[in-house]
């Protein structure tokens, strides 16, 4: 008679399925990491005053002077000192403390500013001058825009900018013979294939706001209104403190 | 006569060492990933549009810059800074970026292109256009304010 052998229990643990687990580890890290990277809002300040530095007076048809106080946690108002004339914030606000969130002084600040966008040649001669330092030439290398673009074999585009969104048709544009039509708050951008972007130039406004604001206001006013300015198309600002009453420094 | 076959060339791809393969770069990875904490202080960012805000790419030399007020929501209270590791009052901020300018430019020949300011919502503006003039003296011109994403459709 046969005996059967009985089943023999294995010592061994079953490792088959161990580089299925391992792959899966490896795409859930390669998936799920991400690598955090800081925004913020850029500013340049002026430079220091000395010998060599020109004062320039901004004409007051450009210049918009705004006071700002802190009202309240989060909260900010707006007074308008300066207006340019005949503009929507002239006279209508005077003495007249407003919201920083008011939708009218907001409408006031996109239009004056969509009033003041600069011509194309401006935006253009900026890109060359940041092509120029982007490639470590010295300035006047090109004679145009469009002789750098052929001798470096560059690539033009446009950028669209958000203030295409909230004035639409009402968007002032200009015809450029290497862009096309530029709309104000656009980005102009030159790349090449091996490098990408190389030099960009936005169509800002030539409307100046000056941000005066009180000593005690605090640092999240001051990114609340840039944010605001910038938003509405106003990339020139300057930034102040209102000087307290009664004396002092 | 009995012939040798010949040796044949098999068209599989041995996949045999794969699973160990994984597990190395798995152990790497394990081994060599740092989870740095922040350095910088505990601060509130304050909020901004995401369609206006810039992030800086790696190609640009920047200098990171913490400050907030020691007790904060007191006016009165001092302000402190970070730089990297050493703490100092915020009127040496711009002295220190200077000096940190400088020794980029003696020793890796590159300017400093961007001061990043990680700035607690509740520092006065007094403070902060004092600190402006300081960097302006010592020709820093470049910033950015850093900020939290306010969202896309508000």
């Amino acid at each position: 008679m046969r005996i059967r052998n009985r089943p023999r229990a294995s010592g061994a643990i079953p490792d088959a399925s161990m580089s299925d687990i391992a792959f899966l580890l490896l795409l859930f890290f390669l998936v799920t990491t991400t690598f955090e990277v800081q925004k913020g809002i850029s500013y340049k300040l002026p430079k220091k005053p000395d010998e060599t530095t020109e004062e320039v007076v901004i004409d007051e048809t450009n210049r918009l002077v705004m006071t700002i106080k802190q009202w309240g946690a989060h909260e900010y108002v707006v007074l308008i000192d300066q207006a340019p004339p005949d503009g929507p914030l002239h006279r209508a606000r005077a003495g007249e403390d407003v919201s920083l969130q008011d939708t009218t002084l907001q409408n006031g600040i996109r239009t004056l500013a969509a009033e003041r966008a600069e011509a194309i040649n401006a935006v253009q001669d900026r890109l060359l001058n940041n092509l120029e330092v982007a490639k470590g030439l010295p300035s006047g290398t090109f004679n145009s825009l469009e002789t750098a673009i052929a001798a470096e074999n560059l690539v033009a585009m446009i950028r669209p900018g958000i203030i295409r969104t909230y004035l639409g048709a009402a968007t002032p544009m200009e015809d450029s013979p290497v862009f096309g039509e530029v709309a104000f708050g656009d980005t102009l951008v030159l790349s090449d294939a091996r490098q990408g972007d190389i030099a960009s130039a936005v169509r800002e406004s030539e409307l100046v706001v000056i941000l005066k604001f009180f000593p005690d206001c605090d640092y999240e006013g001051m990114v609340h209104a840039l944010d605001l300015l910038r938003m509405n198309g106003v990339s020139r600002t300057g930034i102040t403190i209102q000087q307290r009453m009664g004396g002092g420094a | 006569m009995k012939f040798k076959s010949r040796m044949k060339v098999g068209s599989t791809i041995f996949t045999g060492t794969m699973a160990d393969i994984v597990f190395l770069l798995l152990v790497f990875f394990m081994a060599t990933t740092l989870f740095k904490e922040e350095g910088g202080l505990r601060v509130r960012f304050p909020q901004a549009h995401p369609q206006v805000m810039s992030e800086l790419g790696k190609q640009f030399l920047t200098v990171t810059v913490w400050i907030k007020q020691s007790d904060p929501g007191n006016d009165n209270s001092e302000l402190v800074a970070r730089i990297g590791d050493y703490d100092m009052p915020v009127e040496q901020v711009a002295e220190q970026l200077s000096r940190l300018s400088n020794k980029f430019w003696r020793e890796q020949n590159q300017k400093l292109d961007v001061v990043v300011l990680n700035v607690d919502t509740r520092v006065p503006m007094e403070d902060i256009v004092g600190l402006f003039n300081d960097m302006r003296f010592e020709e820093i011109y470049s910033i950015q304010f850093n900020a939290e994403d306010l969202g896309l459709y508000n």
